[in-house]
C-alpha cells in the first residue's frame, strides 16, 4: 500500500508559520470568514490569543506589542465590519512606523467582488496605510507569504503589513511539502555615509556655535540610543526629542533641552530657532515640529541622517542628506567631531529654562488652577516622583499625553508609548494591554483623558477577562481639553461639541472588577497613586483635574517658533 | 493642448494584481493629475515597463513622489527621466476629415511626419503617426486645417539607449515564471 502523502490545512498552515515567526499572542476577534484560523489555535498552544472587545483595539494592542518589544505585534479579525474595524489602528501604526501584521479573514475566493455577505475590499482601503497587502489565494503561498509579511513589516522603515485570508483558502486541504518561502522583495540597504558627506558633516560640526541635535523615533527603532548617546556626549552638543523620540535618552540629561515643536519647551524651541546646524536623526520634520516650514530654523544647516529617503528632503532641505541607518551614520560622526563646550549657547538654554519656571503655572503655587481643581501637569510630576520615572507610560491623545511628554521624566529606555502621527483617540487602553503583555514584570501606566477613556472602555472587559494589570491614571476635566484650549485661543472661547458628560468612572471600573478610587484633592493624589502601585491587578485612579488648564508653550499651528506663546 | 511643464517618470514593476492601483493610489493622494501612462510587458517575464507623465510639480515635489513610488514593494526602480538622455516616443490615431479632393494632401501631410494611412473611408482617413510628444503635438496642429474629428493617444513610453537598471536585484521571481524571450515555458 502506498504510504498516503501527510497534508495540511490551509488554516493550520497559518497557524504553523505564525509559529514559525516567532508569534506568541494575537490580539483579536473572531466571525464567520475567519472561523477556520481560530478553530485551528488549539493544535498551537504556542499562540495565545487574547479576545479584545473592539478590533480597533486589537490592532492597539498589537501596536502595544510591537513598540515594547521592536518586533512585529500580531492582530487579527474576521472579514467585513471586522477588518475594517481594524483599519483607524492600522494607519496609526503606518504613521507612527510600527510593525504590525493584520490578519483579516476574506470571504472565499469564488464570491469575493460579488458583495457577499460581511465582504468587503479590505485591501482597496488599506493600500494608502500599509507597506503592502497580500490576498492569499493560493494556499501554498500561504508560509511564504506570512513569512515576507514580517520581514517587510520589520525591515528598512517599519509599518503594518495586512495579509487577507479568504475562507476557502483556509479550509483547503494540501500535501504538506514543497513550500517556497523565498522573499520577493528584499529591501534594499541603505548606501551609509559617503567620504564626501562625511567631509562636509565635518566642517559643519567644526564651525557651528550653536547645534542642536534632535532624536527623533528612529533613534528608539534601530537600537541605536547608546552610540547617540556617545556621540551626544562626545561632542557636548545639547539635544531635543520629537514626541516619539522621549525616552530614547534619559530626560534628566545634562544635555536635554526637553521636547521640541508644538508643544515643546521654551528651551528646546527657542535654540531650534537661533541653531546654526541642526543634525537631525531618525525623524521627519513632521508639521508640529516644525511649525511655518518657510520660517523654520532659517539660520541653520540641516543634517539629516534617515533611512527612508522619501523623508529627506521633504519637508525641511537638508544642506547634507544623509540616505542611512542610523548607528553606522553616529557612529563615523562620533569619530570626527571635535568636543567644544558651547558656554554661551548653552547658557542662553538655562536662561530660557529659568524664563519659563519661572511662569510655569505647574511649578508655581500649590499644583492647582484657576478653578481651584488640580493640574494635569502637577499630577504627572507627582507620578514622575513616585515611580522614579522607571515605569512603562502609555498616553493617549490630548493634553494630557502633551503633558505626560513634558512632565514625566523617563529614565528608562522606551518605556513611552503615544499615538504621535495618526493622533488616535482610544490608543492608550488597549495599547497598554500589549505592552504589559510584553513587559509582564513591568510597571504599566495609562494616562488617559475622560474624552479619550471612552473611545475604547470596553476594553476593561479584556482587561477583567486576562487579569491584565496596568494602572490608568484618568485625568477627568470633563471636557475635550486639547480642542477646548484651541476655542479658547482661537475661537473665542466657544465651547462647541467638547463639555463631556460623564458616567461614574468608578462604578463603571468596579462594574468590571476593577479596583479604583477618584481624587479631588492635592493631599489625597500621592496616596492614591501609592495605592495602585501597591494594588495587585488593574486600578483606575480619577483625577479630577482643572477644565481651564492649558498646555503651554505652544506654537500655534502654522506659526513661526518666534510667535511660541508662553502664557495664556 | 498639453502643458508646458510635464514630467515623466520610468518604472519597473512586477507584475502583480493591484500594482496600477497603489501607484495611482499615490499619486492621488499627492493631488497630482496623471496625464498619460502606459503600461506593458518586457523581456523580462513578470516584469512590466510603466511610464508616467504629470501635468504639474515642481523639482522638490517630484522628486518626493519619486521617493515614494519606489517605496511601493512591487515597484523595485522608479525614476525621473524628464531630462535623462532617453528615446520617447508616442503614438497617435487620427481621424481626419477628408474629401477625395483632400485626400492627396492628407496623404502627403502623414508622409512628411513619417506616419502611415491605415483607413480611408469616403469623407475621412484614419492615419498612423509615431513620434516624439513634440512631434505628436506638431502634428495634430498641422492637421487641424482639415478637420480632426477623433485622436487617440497613447501617452509616452520611454526607453533608455544603453543599458537599463530594471532594479532586477530588488526582485527575486518566482523561478518557474522566469522564461528567455521566445521560448515557452
Amino acid at each position: 500500500m502506498a504510504r498516503r502523502k501527510k497534508t495540511i490545512r490551509g488554516a493550520e498552515l497559518m497557524c504553523r508559520s505564525l509559529v514559525e515567526e516567532g508569534v506568541t499572542y494575537l490580539f483579536g476577534y473572531t466571525g464567520g470568514a475567519i472561523m477556520p484560523v481560530y478553530d485551528a489555535f488549539p493544535q498551537f498552544p504556542q499562540l495565545k490569543h487574547v479576545m479584545v472587545r473592539h478590533e480597533q483595539a486589537a490592532a492597539f494592542a498589537a501596536q502595544g506589542m510591537a513598540r515594547a518589544t521592536g518586533k512585529p505585534g500580531v492582530c487579527i479579525a474576521t472579514s467585513g465590519p471586522g477588518a475594517t474595524n481594524l483599519m483607524t489602528g492600522i494607519a496609526d501604526a503606518h504613521m507612527d512606523s510600527v510593525p504590525i501584521v493584520a490578519l483579516t479573514g476574506q470571504v472565499a475566493t469564488s464570491v469575493i467582488g460579488t458583495d457577499a455577505f460581511q465582504e468587503s475590499d479590505i485591501i482597496g482601503m488599506l493600500v494608502p496605510v500599509t507597506k503592502q497587502s497580500y490576498i492569499l489565494d493560493d494556499p501554498y503561498e500561504i508560509p511564504r507569504v506570512v513569512k515576507e509579511a514580517f520581514y517587510l513589516a520589520n525591515t528598512g522603515r517599519k509599518g503594518p503589513v495586512n495579509i487577507d485570508f479568504p475562507k476557502d483558502v483556509a479550509n483547503a486541504v494540501i500535501p504538506d511539502d514543497g513550500f517556497d518561502t523565498t522573499i520577493r522583495y528584499p529591501v534594499p540597504e541603505p548606501p551609509g555615509i559617503r567620504k564626501n558627506q562625511l567631509d562636509r558633516v565635518q566642517k559643519l560640526m567644526a564651525v557651528a556655535k550653536r547645534p542642536i541635535v534632535f532624536v527623533g523615533h528612529g533613534v528608539i527603532q534601530s537600537r541605536a540610543q547608546g552610540e547617540v548617546r556617545r556621540f551626544l556626549e562626545r561632542s557636548r552638543m545639547p539635544f531635543s526629542c520629537t514626541l516619539h523620540g522621549i525616552s530614547a535618552l534619559s530626560t534628566d540629561h545634562p544635555q536635554y533641552l526637553g521636547m521640541m515643536g508644538m508643544h515643546g519647551t521654551v528651551e528646546a524651541n527657542r535654540a531650534i530657532e537661533h541653531a546654526d546646524l541642526i543634525i537631525a536623526l531618525g525623524m521627519r520634520f513632521d508639521d508640529r515640529v516644525t511649525g511655518k516650514l518657510d520660517e523654520y530654523a532659517q539660520h541653520a544647516d540641516v543634517i539629516h541622517v534617515e533611512q527612508d529617503p522619501s523623508e529627506i528632503n521633504k519637508n525641511v532641505r537638508a544642506t547634507v542628506a544623509i540616505y542611512s541607518d542610523l548607528k553606522p551614520a553616529v557612529v563615523e560622526m562620533t569619530k570626527i567631531v571635535e568636543p567644544k563646550p558651547y558656554r554661551d549657547w548653552y547658557a542662553f538654554a538655562v536662561k530660557n529654562r529659568k524664563e519659563w519656571e519661572k511662569i510655569d503655572p505647574v511649578s508655581r503655587g500649590n499644583g492647582k488652577g484657576n478653578m481651584k481643581l488640580l493640574l494635569m501637569g502637577s499630577v504627572l510630576r507627582k507620578l514622575s516622583e513616585l515611580t522614579g520615572g522607571k515605569d512603562n507610560v502609555v498616553a493617549d491623545v490630548g493634553q494630557h499625553q502633551m503633558f505626560t511628554a513634558r512632565y514625566y521624566r523617563f529614565e528608562r529606555f522606551n518605556t513611552w508609548f503615544n499615538s504621535g502621527g495618526l493622533g488616535s483617540m482610544g490608543f492608550s487602553v488597549p495599547a497598554a494591554m500589549g505592552v504589559k503583555f510584553a513587559r509582564p514584570g513591568e510597571r504599566v501606566w495609562v494616562v488617559v483623558g475622560d474624552g479619550s477613556f471612552q473611545m475604547n472602555i470596553q476594553e476593561l472587559g479584556t482587561i477583567m477577562e486576562q487579569h491584565i494589570d496596568i494602572k490608568i491614571l484618568l485625568l477627568n476635566n470633563n471636557f475635550l481639553g486639547m480642542v477646548r484650549q484651541w476655542q479658547d485661543l482661537f475661537h473665542g472661547s466657544r465651547f462647541v461639541g467638547t463639555p463631556v458628560k460623564n458616567p461614574d468612572f468608578i462604578k463603571l471600573a468596579a462594574a468590571y472588577g476593577i479596583a479604583g478610587e477618584r481624587v479631588n484633592d492635592g493631599k489625597a493624589l500621592e496616596p492614591a497613586l501609592r495605592r495602585a502601585m501597591r494594588h495587585k491587578g488593574a486600578y483606575l485612579i480619577e483625577v479630577v483635574t482643572d477644565m481651564d488648564e492649558m498646555i503651554l508653550p505652544m506654537i500655534p499651528a502654522g506659526s513661526r517658533f518666534s510667535d511660541m506663546r508662553v502664557t495664556r | 493642448m498639453r502643458p508646458k511643464k510635464s514630467h515623466t517618470i520610468l518604472a519597473f514593476a512586477h507584475n502583480q494584481p493591484g500594482v496600477l492601483y497603489k501607484l495611482l493610489s499615490l499619486i492621488r493622494k499627492k493631488r497630482y493629475n496623471v496625464e498619460t501612462i502606459t503600461v506593458g510587458h518586457t523581456h523580462v517575464d513578470a516584469v512590466s515597463r510603466m511610464t508616467i507623465s504629470f501635468s504639474h510639480g515642481e523639482g522638490n515635489k517630484i522628486e518626493q513622489i519619486v521617493q515614494q513610488i519606489d517605496k511601493i514593494t512591487e515597484i523595485p526602480k522608479t525614476e525621473d527621466v524628464t531630462y535623462a538622455d532617453v528615446i520617447n516616443r508616442e503614438l497617435v490615431l487620427l481621424k481626419v476629415k477628408a474629401s477625395p479632393q483632400d485626400r492627396v494632401h492628407v496623404t502627403s501631410t502623414t508622409q512628411i511626419f513619417g506616419g502611415k494611412v491605415i483607413y480611408v473611408a469616403p469623407a475621412h482617413m484614419i492615419v498612423e503617426i509615431t513620434g516624439k510628444q513634440e512631434n505628436v503635438d506638431n502634428a495634430l496642429r498641422m492637421f487641424e486645417e482639415f478637420g480632426i474629428i477623433g485622436v487617440a493617444r497613447t501617452g509616452a513610453t520611454v526607453m533608455y539607449r544603453e543599458e537599463e537598471d530594471m532594479g532586477l536585484d530588488r526582485l527575486v521571481l518566482p523561478v518557474n515564471r522566469v522564461a528567455p524571450l521566445g521560448k515557452k515555458r
